[in-house]
């Protein structure tokens, strides 16, 4: 991070795009916009977020400075600015699929290749296939199995709850090889948007449509050998270690999103409430201050990351306090607005919904709260800079 | 602070031996890089080890509270508190006094079994651990936030205290009972008074 590119010079020019986002908020969220054309419709330095350097010609300027967001402390401001304005179109970003942090780590030329270019010239979407309808994203319980017949590689099963899915060129399918079990039979291959056997259907949500979430249906889809991802790379950057350090690494991002709607929530009470009883104030008050301190958690995490040195249970804490904070506040709000609030103020009503959706993101928080008490117990909460000794 | 080191580096090895060593030696770190008064709390109290009593001038004392490592003595004075900065040093080391508590709490758990299970491997009790790391983290970040002027201190106090009163509760009634768990909560819980970053009430 460059002297101009401090969190809050970030801030301060993200800010600029989360009124953009605002704009169409609710109409995409009725339907009335399409979210593919909003997306498409935007500025391409904001589209190209994260992209290597080499495939981004149009950076954000900050300053006399380009900055790429390659940084997970740069991307959890973007992420909680964009998502202040409009988590929904945040999340249908094509560049905040899992998949891309995913390629751009274990994917070889080709995959790379392809998949970036993809983003940067035309702004294709792409999924991270984990969750299954009966197992959720527990790897050890996955049924989507690859298998080998006399012609190659074989993919079978169901996904659910994946981002993008109904939209992607292509994505990446989370798998079981045929006849393993445990941590080591887990594979990761990529799949184009129709192959014969893969189907993409939307599911209808409550909130965070921008999202596009799609169950994927795979019945004898073909995979190339050079479609698994990581071949020959060592098994801490493959399969389930290598998804779980992904989680690791991306899970603040997540507690961002859902701060950048708790303060929007936020903001839309003290616009509509100029006056408060004393009361009302110090839930306010207390509001607030727990906005910074989300934010201080998940800076922390980010910066853990940043410095190689990502801690599970640090950015389980981060989405845990992030998530627990927007749920109240969103709450909070419709009952300062008062009887008929989630009626008569339909951004509220929205910020409630797509409140409710991070909760089921990577992981819920009963899920969170054991992997923090896991990293707490055997001493690698905190990684960086400080921590205790065993 | 006498500037002989970074006020962050000292308040993170203040945290650390408060879990290590206990709260005197980390309370007798911290006044070794202040002025004499800055140990002066607010209501004018003082809580300290007692060889550090005999620095600041006037003091009276009025009670003791003792620790599993020593004994904190509890005294009064005419002074006002003043010195912000030890009092956030006050809030590492009781950081690292909670931390140290969890530690003895969590050894525990792991020995005692309910049915075939350690009673830390239960899922409602990980989770409640978890609760108390998260609660810790939460105020660890917020103190290493520049501007410590900017501190929302109030939340600072609200996390240790929630991670101090989850970590007393998972020695069940043991940790009612007068004995080396309660002085320990109770140490935390007076330093927490006399040292609050900023004071309740406050405007």
């Amino acid at each position: 991070m460059t002297a101009e590119h401090t969190p809050e010079a970030i801030r301060a020019r993200i800010a600029e795009y989360a009124e953009e986002f605002r704009k169409t908020a609710l109409a995409m969220h009725e339907g009335e916009l399409a979210v593919e054309d909003v997306v498409r419709s935007l500025a391409p330095e904001i589209r190209r977020f994260s992209l290597p350097p080499e495939y981004n010609d149009t950076p954000l300027m900050i300053g006399s400075e380009p900055m790429y967001v390659r940084r997970i402390s740069e991307s959890v401001v973007v992420q909680e600015e964009l998502s202040r304005g409009d988590a929904g179109l945040m999340l249908a970003m094509p560049w905040a699929s899992l998949a891309t942090f995913i390629i751009e780590h274990n994917a070889g030329p080709a995959i790379r290749e392809a998949h970036f270019t993809g983003l940067a010239e035309r702004s294709e979407w792409t999924f991270f296939a984990v969750t299954e309808p009966e197992h959720g994203s527990d790897p050890l319980s996955m049924k989507t199995t690859l298998s080998r017949d006399g012609d190659g590689l074989v993919l079978n099963g169901t996904k659910r709850y994946v981002g993008h899915g109904f939209r992607a060129s292509a994505g990446l399918v989370f798998c079981r090889k045929e006849g393993t079990s445990g941590p080591m039979g887990l594979e990761t291959v990529r799949i184009e948007a129709g192959t014969p056997g893969f189907a993409a259907v939307p599911l209808q949500t409550i909130g965070l449509r921008g999202a596009g979430l799609s169950e994927l249906r795979f019945d004898n889809v073909r995979v190339r050998d050079d479609e698994v991802l990581g071949n020959g790379a060592p098994a801490t950057r493959r399969g389930l270690l290598g998804a779980a350090r992904t989680f690791d690494m991306l899970r603040p991002g997540v507690g961002a999103m859902a701060l950048g709607v708790a303060r929007a929530a936020y903001d839309y009470v003290r616009a509509e409430r100029r006056t408060l009883s004393a009361a009302d104030e110090a839930v306010m008050h207390r509001f607030a201050e727990r906005i910074a301190g989300s934010r201080a958690l998940i800076a922390a995490a980010a910066r853990a990351v940043d410095l190689r040195k990502p801690s599970g249970a640090l950015s389980s804490a981060a989405k845990l306090t992030a998530v627990r904070l927007v749920e109240d506040v969103t709450l909070e709000a419709l009952r300062l607005l008062g009887p008929c609030a989630r009626l008569e103020h339909p951004l509220l009503d929205k910020l409630r919904r797509d409140a409710q959706g991070f909760e089921f993101m990577e992981g819920m928080s009963d899920i969170q709260r054991q992997t923090i008490a896991q990293g707490y117990l055997t001493n690698r909460f905190w990684t960086a800079p400080t921590g205790l000794p065993a | 602070m006498n500037g002989s080191a970074t006020a962050i580096d000292l308040y993170r090895e203040c945290r650390v031996t408060a879990f290590e060593g206990g709260l005197e030696a980390a309370l007798d770190l911290l006044a070794s890089e202040f002025p004499p008064a800055s140990p002066v709390g607010h209501g004018g109290r003082v809580m300290v080890p007692e060889p550090l009593l005999a620095r600041i001038d006037g003091a009276r004392v009025s009670g003791a509270y003792p620790t599993d490592t020593g004994t904190l003595v509890l005294a009064e004075t005419d002074l006002s508190a003043s010195d912000r900065d030890w009092r956030v040093g006050v809030a590492w080391a009781r950081i690292g006094a909670v931390e140290r508590l969890g530690r003895r709490a969590t050894d525990r758990l792991a020995r005692r079994r309910i049915g075939n299970s350690a009673t830390i491997a239960l899922p409602l009790v990980r989770a409640a651990v978890g609760d108390v790391a998260t609660a810790l983290g939460q105020a660890v970040a917020l103190l290493e936030c520049p501007a410590p002027q900017e501190h929302p201190s109030s939340l600072i106090e609200r996390e240790i205290g929630l991670a101090l009163r989850t970590a007393w509760r998972f020695f069940g009634a043991s940790g009612y009972v007068v004995d080396t768990t309660s002085h320990m909560a109770q140490a935390i819980e007076v330093l927490s008074d006399v040292y609050a970053i900023d004071a309740g009430g406050e405007r």
